[in-house]
């Protein structure tokens, strides 16, 4: 299967917490095309973890559209959603052991994750899909003989169990070293590059996101910038707004009345002194 | 493909989850198999324990009585046993016989005795000398008539038909026997008196049994009676054979007119299968109802268990989920996991049932029941089975259904607020309706009895949800006060919903516990209570004698201080709705009979007791000489019921009469003087004759008529001198110990006594006897009246011991049931029935001895001198074998069930307790050793283990006994202990405090030493790896 384009507009989540309403994201609009690797970036908190459950279909949309390939998630039913995430979309979530059921092998593991995938979609030998991360010495070998690297990646073995065309990883690099890290990164790398499965991967790491030929940054909901080949651009929304990079940001408080004006094709950001208290 | 190694990984939960349903199985099967086995155990020994009462005593009449064909041989009347129960029956005895009157020579008395012959009687006696007869006219004699007639083999007697048949016949002596059991069930009731003894007196002898063969009947004019005795084979005769032998029982005797046989059957059958059915009843009541509160408290622990099995597996049901599985499959799969211990658990309890029942029934039932499987035993498994995948199938619907996001986190997501679940409400009101429907409604219908369970279970839940927020204000003012343990303990329980199922599970596990040791204590106490009651005191002789004065002297001697035993005399009454007399002595009756110093208080006893203080009137002569005058008399006209006078004759006459008792028999005789002539003032001597030179006590002096004398007089007449051969001048007291004897018939006249002579008798005579009675005896016998008799004051009467109406004075001070004879019975003192005297009516007349301890222990000391002094004593009755009786009963044998229902209820309790542990240590170990990490001290983290469960469950024990108790006041008395309500004996259902206090105190012991064992170890492996542990 090749990769799974995402796109999202106006996207909005909101949570109920303590009886009130916390909007995780606030109108994200990204477009990834298949193939793609994409990291997603930003604090803890800015939505990221929020954004790659609504790609998986693990939470619904409280406004606008999130298409993930041909499925419109807002509109999904749970019974569809189950399908995609069966067959379309693999995920791998924080924390490796989360991802796997503690008495399997991961041969059996992966088994286990392609039993929901529908008739007739073509699934891979588990040895091939261990092959591809680098496990296959290790089919047979119970999850508590491995390293966390090793788990790691078994984890992602299991992601993509069914060949899907969109991976979602959740920090998959992070509580490991360099060389299970470089390891993990390598495997993902492959898998993308070898099935252009369609990657999103969140990471804290810089040295993880400075590998990566995207990343779109994430902070208070929005998406903050986006960063290609190692240059970070801002990125206008929908709406117009333009989040500014945190040391332009500095410079203009909020509330500060600032001047736009183009000239030759540049656009000019001129902060206006106000007398008196603001 | 991954359900093996699901089961494998996790293999002691698997192994809890089929412990719980082999519990709530083997409850569900044993029930109905227990239950029908108890009322199979009950019909065998019932059947067997009154085999005579259930026997069939067919007894054709002899020819000359018959008005049909008569019966001339005891087979023909096997046709009476239908065909297709015969099978059940056990072959019948057959015999012959017929009382004659027999002597050794022509000019003695004739003594009766019974001629008798039985199929195989030979084989039932011991030969002590001789033979057993062969031909005609040959008998053998019991050994016990060879002192009393000197029987030896060779002697001939000349016996003649009792039945007015002419004719005399030879019977020649040719063996003495002594039977082999004297009451063994050969015999169905006709066993060899073993009584010998020779006329004299009123008494005409006796003589035992001679036994002949059956020729001896052929061609004579005996007049013979054929008997055949059959009865129900234990053990063959089943619960499913009742119907048909009772309505057999019913309709024998009607079949014996329709099919020409002149035969009777006696059976106490029908009366007997009802008394089976109503025990069936205790077992098909009780059983069920205790197991299946078991039962029931399993599926709870196993609702429980599966909550937390589920929860555990709260990640695998969101990888699941995550993988793409629907919710149906996921709950599919794992239901298929946890479903298979619960029904290989649930299919195993059925096994396990059954070898409880091998087990029960080889100690507890004696194998008295037969091995079967009733219809109810698959059906109350497959109901088990299907109720435990139920509950299943709703936890691991309520585990799958929740959201993927939310069965990801690691810290499962808390309700918002303290709101109770849909559930536990549901179970509260549940219960709580229980306990007002049983507390308010008539108590019929099997919920009243579940209260324990369902108080136990509303209490702590109730209690379990109140125990978070308390805990957590606990655990805020320990921290002010720098009690760290106590404020980790308390934050813990307040942080952990799991704990609201210890403390609800421990809470039931309490309450029926209370409730078992309440049910079991209850019931066997009022199995001894009753027990006494019906028998009286520790055992009852009773013993033939003919005079009360010859009884009571062998009791003086034998037992002079009534250490061993108090004498009692009953005297039946003709009619069975009238009052029976009880006669007893207070004093010993207190101290040896059951409870009987609790029959009535102080002062009914000393009400009850005879006069005291006067001296009886006696003289030994053999005539009374009384000088008596008339004063001046005045006619009474007499009125008819509608009040017209009735003219009479004028009254010519009084006579004079006495009643003296007497010493030498205790018999009452009337003393009649001659008529004395209406002359005032002019003394007359009278003379009558007495039997009274062996002694005689004077008890009344009367005024009567002569016969054709009626006609009402009223005036006095003194006495001026009583005089007897032994005594020229009798001294009778003064009038105030003279009373009248109160007439039933209140319009016969009056009497008084008056001063003036020796006794003046002022009489208002309307033609009947007028007697005054000397005080040592009232006038109005004092009696403690059992109260659902309706007694009436001044008409109702119970029977002296020659069976003339004793007018009684009800005491109203009966304090508790009359020991023995608790219906229509008066308690009256046996000196002043003594006093009273007259002669036995041996029909109607009761000899017995109650017998204490320390009498059953030398009661073969008794009987040898009881033997001695000329008195045949037989033990009747003992309390053991009536405590022994009740405890074979379908109550006892169901309540033995308790002790079961007790161990069930802490096991699953434990199980409970072990579950929680086995699904959160790793956290709580997590959060202690995090605790560590921040420097709290490994001996506080311990005390917070330790007491984190222990206070709560000690307080779940508490409330759970308390409700165990309180549910087994409205449960206890809706529980049939008894086959018969045991009239006014009451029962006893006051809370046994000390069994509690026991249960109470163990269970906390049993379930706090766990807990704190658990939260030991829990603490132990509190440390640092513990933290960094990711896969669970």
């Amino acid at each position: 299967m090749s990769g799974l384009a995402i796109s999202t507009t106006g996207l909005v989540h909101i949570y109920r917490a303590h009886g009130h309403d916390v909007a995780a994201l606030s109108g994200i609009g990204i477009t990834v095309r298949p193939g793609e690797l994409v990291g997603l970036l930003g604090p803890s908190g800015a939505g990221k973890s929020t954004l790659l459950q609504l790609c998986g279909g693990l939470l619904t949309p409280s406004a606008g559209r999130l298409q993930i390939g041909e499925h419109n998630v807002a509109t999904m039913t749970e019974v569809e959603l189950d399908r995609m995430r069966a067959a379309d979309v693999g995920i791998v979530l924080q924390g490796a052991g989360r991802n796997l059921i503690p008495y399997l092998t991961p041969t059996d593991n992966i088994r286990y994750a392609q039993r929901a995938a529908p008739r007739g979609h073509e699934l891979p030998q588990p040895d091939d899909v261990l092959h591809m991360v680098g496990l296959r010495d290790h089919a047979s070998t119970p999850l508590t003989s491995l390293t966390p690297g090793q788990i790691q990646l078994c984890a992602v073995a299991v992601g993509i169990a069914t060949m899907p065309g969109l991976l979602l990883a959740d920090e998959p690099t992070s509580q490991l070293d360099h060389q299970a890290r470089d390891e993990v990164l390598a495997a993902i790398r492959t898998i993308n590059a070898e099935t252009g499965m369609t990657v999103l991967l969140i990471t804290h790491d810089p040295e993880v996101a400075a590998t990566l030929p995207r990343t779109i940054t994430i902070r208070d909901g929005r998406i903050a910038s986006e960063g290609r080949s190692g240059e970070e651009y801002a990125v206008v929304a929908t709406d117009g707004s333009l989040p500014l990079p945190p040391h332009v940001a500095e410079l203009l408080p909020a509330g500060t009345l600032v001047q736009v004006t183009t000239d030759d094709g540049e656009i000019r950001l001129t902060p206006i002194e106000q007398e008196g208290p603001r | 493909m991954f359900l093996r190694k699901a089961l494998r990984y996790r293999w002691s939960q698997a192994l809890v989850l089929a412990g719980v349903s082999l519990l709530i199985g083997t409850c569900a099967v044993f029930a109905p198999w227990y239950a029908r086995a108890v009322e199979q155990t009950v019909t065998t020994e019932t059947l067997s324990a009154q085999r005579l009462t259930a026997a069939w005593q067919i007894a054709g009449l002899p020819r000359s009585r018959a008005q049909g064909p008569g019966t001339d041989r005891p087979e023909s009347l096997d046709q009476l046993i239908p065909a297709d129960l015969k099978p059940l029956f056990s072959p019948p005895v057959h015999g012959i016989y017929t009382d004659i009157g027999w002597r050794l020579q022509p000019a003695d008395d004739a003594v009766v005795g019974r001629l008798t012959w039985r199929d195989g009687y030979c084989e039932q006696l011991v030969l002590a000398e001789g033979r057993c007869p062969t031909a005609p006219n040959e008998v053998m004699a019991s050994t016990a008539d060879t002192g009393t007639w000197q029987f030896k083999v060779g002697t001939v007697l000349t016996g003649k038909s009792s039945d007015l048949a002419d004719g005399e016949q030879k019977l020649t002596v040719v063996g003495l026997y002594k039977p082999k059991q004297p009451r063994g069930d050969y015999w169905f009731g006709a066993y060899p008196t073993g009584h010998s003894r020779k006329p004299g007196g009123k008494d005409p002898g006796s003589a035992d049994f001679l036994f002949t063969p059956r020729t001896t009947f052929d061609g004579t004019q005996w007049s013979p009676r054929m008997t055949a005795d059959t009865a129900p084979i234990p053990g063959v005769a089943r619960i499913n054979d009742l119907p048909r032998l009772q309505n057999a029982t019913a309709t024998v005797n009607g079949n014996a007119v329709e099919r020409g046989v002149y035969a009777e059957t006696t059976s106490g059958l029908t009366s007997l299968v009802d008394r089976i059915q109503s025990e069936r009843k205790q077992a098909t009541t009780i059983i069920p109802l205790i197991m299946v509160q078991v039962a029931l408290f399993g599926v709870v622990v196993l609702a429980l268990a599966l909550g937390a099995v589920v929860d555990q597996r709260r990640p695998e049901i969101g990888l699941a989920r995550l993988r793409g599985s629907s919710a149906r499959r996921t709950a599919r799969s794992l239901s298929v996991e946890l479903g298979l211990p619960v029904l290989i658990g649930g299919l195993a309890g059925a096994l396990g049932g059954f070898g409880l029942l091998l087990i029960v029934r080889a100690t507890w039932l004696r194998n008295g029941s037969p091995l079967e499987m009733p219809w109810t035993v698959p059906v109350a498994l497959a109901v088990a089975v299907v109720l435990s995948l139920i509950v299943v199938a709703l936890q691991v619907r309520g585990g799958v259904r929740q959201p993927i996001s939310s069965l990801l986190r690691r810290v499962v997501p808390r309700r918002r607020g303290r709101a109770i679940g849909v559930l536990d409400l549901c179970v509260i009101v549940f219960a709580v309706a229980g306990l007002a429907a049983a507390l308010t409604g008539d108590g019929r219908g099997p919920l009243p009895v579940l209260t324990p369970a369902l108080l136990a279970l509303a209490v702590g839940l109730t209690f379990a949800h109140l125990l978070l927020p308390i805990a957590g204000l606990v655990s805020r003012q320990a921290a002010r006060r720098g009690r760290l343990g106590l404020a980790l303990g308390a934050l813990q329980v307040s942080r952990r919903p799991a704990v609201t199922r210890i403390v609800a599970a421990v809470a039931v596990a309490g309450g029926l516990v209370a409730f078992a040791g309440q049910a079991a204590s209850v019931g066997d106490h009022n199995r001894d209570t009753r027990a006494g009651y019906e028998t009286g005191a520790q055992a009852v002789l009773r013993m033939n004698a003919l005079y009360l004065n010859e009884f009571t002297q062998a009791v003086d001697q034998i037992d002079p201080d009534r250490h061993w035993m108090t004498p009692v005399v009953t005297s039946r009454p003709p009619a069975p709705d009238s009052l029976k007399s009880m006669m007893i002595e207070p004093d010993s009756f207190r101290r040896i009979a059951y409870r009987g110093d609790l029959m009535t208080d102080a002062e009914g006893w000393q009400t009850l007791k005879a006069p005291a203080g006067l001296k009886p009137i006696e003289f030994r002569s053999s005539q009374l000489t009384v000088t008596a005058a008339t004063g001046p008399m005045k006619p009474l006209a007499s009125q008819t019921p509608n009040g017209a006078q009735t003219a009479t004759e004028p009254p010519k006459s009084v006579v004079l009469r006495a009643n003296v008792v007497s010493l030498r028999n205790g018999g009452r005789y009337l003393v009649t003087f001659p008529p004395m002539p209406l002359v005032p003032g002019e003394p007359v001597e009278l003379k009558a004759p007495v039997d009274c030179l062996g002694g005689c006590q004077l008890l009344r002096l009367g005024i009567g008529r002569e016969p054709l004398d009626q006609a009402g007089i009223q005036g006095d007449v003194t006495i001026n001198k009583i005089s007897s051969d032994d005594r020229p001048s009798i001294t009778i007291g003064s009038p105030d110990n003279w009373q009248a004897v109160r007439q039933l018939d209140s319009d016969t006249g009056s009497v008084t006594a008056k001063t003036g002579g020796l006794l003046t008798i002022a009489l208002k005579s309307l033609g009947n006897d007028q007697f005054l009675q000397y005080a040592t005896v009232p006038p109005v016998i004092p009696a403690l009246v059992t109260s659902e008799f309706p007694f009436d004051d001044g008409a109702s009467t119970s029977p002296a011991i020659d069976g003339t109406p004793l007018t009684l004075a009800k005491v109203d001070r009966l304090k508790g049931p009359v020991d023995r004879y608790p219906d229509r019975t008066a308690v009256v003192d046996l000196e002043t029935v003594r006093r009273l005297a007259g002669t036995v009516d041996e029909g109607a007349t009761d000899y017995e001895l109650w017998l204490n301890a320390d009498g059953l222990a030398n009661v073969d000391t008794i009987t040898q001198k009881l033997s001695q002094a000329g008195f045949a004593a037989e033990l009747v009755d003992r309390r053991t074998d009536r405590i022994a009786s009740y405890g074979r009963s379908a109550s006892a044998l169901a309540l033995q069930l308790t002790p079961v229902v007790g161990i069930a209820g802490w096991a699953l309790a434990l199980v409970v307790l072990l579950l929680t542990v086995v699904t959160s240590w790793r956290s709580r170990a997590q959060d202690y050793a995090s605790l560590r990490i921040t420097g709290v001290p490994s001996n506080t983290t311990g005390r917070a283990a330790r007491w984190e469960q222990t206070g709560p469950v000690a307080l779940a024990v508490l409330l759970g006994s308390l409700c165990g108790v309180v549910g087994a006041q409205i449960a206890l008395p809706l529980i049939p202990l008894f086959a018969d309500t045991g009239g006014p004996i009451p029962l006893e259902l006051a809370t046994n405090w000390p069994v509690a206090l026991v249960l109470w105190v163990a269970g906390t012991a049993v379930l706090a030493a766990a807990t704190l064992l658990l939260g030991t170890g829990v603490n132990r492996r509190a440390g640092y790896s513990r933290i960094r542990e990711e896969l669970t």
